[in-house]
């Protein structure tokens, strides 16, 4: 093997990719081969110094992440390699100056030997130092990602085969669901891992809204529901006004109701679905041409009053007539008018069961909500005070 | 850590290994450090924590065989197997960690930027001035652009000491070493003046 095939099998060692029984011929070899073990020590540092230099793709710097965060000696050494490579990049002449002053200064930097440093000099360096400004200022705009948006492209790209939840996340391009026909949902865990260490990572280092609303929408495609409440909830304490948030955190809460009419928490998915409803509907009170939420909406009324399901989609498809997300929403449509006797029979019912529930419910300003959201309910179904539902 | 045995080392156990090494003191002793080096190493790039710990685990157990009698021919093999098992034990005794405690260990993936001055860069300062000129300005050189044009300087470098590349990789790595080394007692010395 070449030089530099071994040392890619090396940075593959040292990230954890190669098979094991690759892995054990490597480990062999540097047991018994000192040469080789140096090699590994020289590759491990190439390894660091990528690392500090943000010079790994971000598979291999989340691996490797990992690797640091498990062993406080390998940490040590990136210690060193960061303050290595800042006193390079910053003061870095200075130290050269230091292990240079035993020579003559002139020998080392010719330039720096004349006593005043000239105009034209100082002219060039002020070129530069502009230079490197506009070319940080196009970096800024044109190339650089900032974390949350890096973690949110890996999440979706570790889902973009098949969304998990059947609500719509803010922000998010479409991705089929998984159970037309029974199959499981593909997701590339590589990128959902990295997407959650950047993510959490982040909400960590800044807990401000935009980063605690990236996180709650890791949570939910992930499916741990109460985790992604409590980030959404968090995060729109932060930003109360903030449809997307809105939107979202009426999504958690819908696919968390689901959860809990299939489970041992069954008959606490009313008040669930209510708070649900609360923040679809803020949401589109503050942006009504926010998508996501509309179409939240309809995935809720399915679940919740199926009577208003089909008028929802409508209102969905008067926004968007065209997009993947739209022929979903037609494919729905299309489903309840076939169905449209059955649905009678399941509004009915469905309005029945929070009515019995009610009396557990009632109170809660969530139920209150909801029965005002219910004005076609039969007459046969509501209470006596046919205003509010649980009053 | 379950993975350890009871057993622990003795002086006489240790002089057995040395000897294991080789039969001369100094250079068994330098033999020593390196398959300790390995081991941790070994560990490390196992992603076990701990990795100081297991590599004593590993010479605890091959010392203890050899304490019980046991011929070894192939030595660095033989370490290599037991470090085997060890870092198998050493991987389910983390496995069952995380099943207690499952809480997002990607939430400490990432380690903290500096934003700070560091008594590395005191001590950073202080360790390339003991370094001889000479490895100074080559370890200075040799780190000093980011990837293409780091390829083409260490050439150049390499050219101007007439080396090849590897050989001045290796000289680097080395200088790297000490100074690292030298960083590590000038923290602890810091440390210790407090």
């Amino acid at each position: 093997m070449s030089r530099q095939g071994n040392q890619t099998e090396i940075a593959r060692y040292l990230l954890g990719s190669l098979s094991e029984e690759e892995r054990a011929r490597l480990e062999e070899k540097y047991f018994s081969d000192d040469t080789a073990f140096e090699e590994m020590q020289i590759a491990e540092e190439e390894l660091i110094d990528q690392y500090v230099r943000a010079e790994l793709s971000n598979e291999d710097r989340a691996r490797f992440a990992a690797m640091v965060a498990r062993s406080p000696r390998l940490a040590e050494r990136v210690e060193f390699a960061r303050v290595w490579k800042d006193k390079l990049s910053g003061p870095v002449r200075s130290a050269a100056a230091i292990e240079d002053a035993s020579k003559p200064l002139a020998t080392v930097h010719p330039f720096l030997s004349k006593s005043k440093v000239s105009t034209r000099y100082l002219a060039l360096a002020a070129s530069v130092i502009v230079l490197i400004g506009v070319g940080l200022g196009v970096w800024r705009l044109f190339i650089y990602e900032p974390p949350v948006e890096r973690g949110l492209v890996a999440l979706q790209t570790a889902y973009h085969e098949h969304r998990p939840v059947e609500a719509r996340l803010s922000g998010f391009d479409y991705a089929p669901l998984p159970n037309e026909r029974g199959n499981d949902v593909k997701v590339d865990s590589l990128k959902k891992d990295l997407a959650a260490s950047i993510l959490i990572n982040q909400a960590l280092q800044r807990p401000d809204a935009q980063s605690r609303h990236a996180v709650g929408q890791y949570y939910l495609y992930d499916q741990q529901f109460s985790k992604a409440i409590e980030e959404l909830t968090t995060a729109l304490g932060l930003d109360p006004n903030n449809a997307r948030i809105h939107s979202d955190l009426g999504a958690a809460l819908l696919e968390e109701g689901k959860r809990q009419r299939t489970g041992a928490d069954q008959g606490k998915e009313f008040e669930t679905f209510g708070r649900s409803l609360s923040h679809l509907t803020k949401a589109i009170e503050i942006d009504p041409s926010l998508l996501e939420a509309r179409f939240n909406l309809a995935v809720l009324y399915q679940n919740m009053l199926p009577s208003q399901e089909a008028e929802a989609w409508r209102e969905y498809l008067k926004l968007d007539n065209t997009s993947p997300w739209a022929v979903e929403a037609k494919r729905n449509l299309a489903r309840i008018e076939q169905h449209a006797d059955q649905h009678l029979w399941d509004s009915s019912a469905s309005l029945a069961r929070y009515v019995d529930v009610g009396a557990s419910a009632c109170g809660t300003k969530h139920m209150r909500h909801l029965a005002s959201y219910i004005p076609a309910a039969p007459t046969a179904t509501r209470s006596s005070d046919s205003n509010v539902l649980c009053e | 850590m379950s993975a350890k045995t009871k057993w622990s080392l003795t002086t006489q156990a240790f002089e057995k290994l040395l000897n294991a090494f080789s039969l001369d003191r100094e250079e068994g002793a330098a033999k020593y450090e390196v398959i300790r080096q390995k081991l941790i190493r070994y560990f490390e790039w196992r992603s076990i924590a701990q990795a100081d710990e297991y590599a004593d685990e590993t010479i605890n157990r091959v010392a203890r065989r050899i304490d019980e009698g046991q011929q070894i021919e192939n030595l660095s093999g033989y370490f290599y197997g037991v470090a085997r098992m060890v870092s198998k034990e050493a991987l389910k005794e983390r496995d069952r960690a995380v099943a207690i405690d499952d809480a997002p260990h990607t939430a400490r993936q990432e380690i903290s930027e500096h934003v700070e001055p560091d008594p590395r860069v005191i001590c950073l300062d202080r360790c390339l001035e003991s370094l001889p000129p000479d490895n100074g300005r080559l370890i200075i050189d040799y780190y000093q652009e980011e990837r293409r044009a780091k390829i083409e300087l260490r050439q150049e470098l390499a050219d101007s000491l007439h080396i090849p590349l590897n050989a001045l990789r290796i000289r680097a790595h080395r200088i790297r070493v000490s100074l690292e080394k030298c960083i590590t007692n000038c923290l602890q010395q810091a440390s210790s003046a407090k």
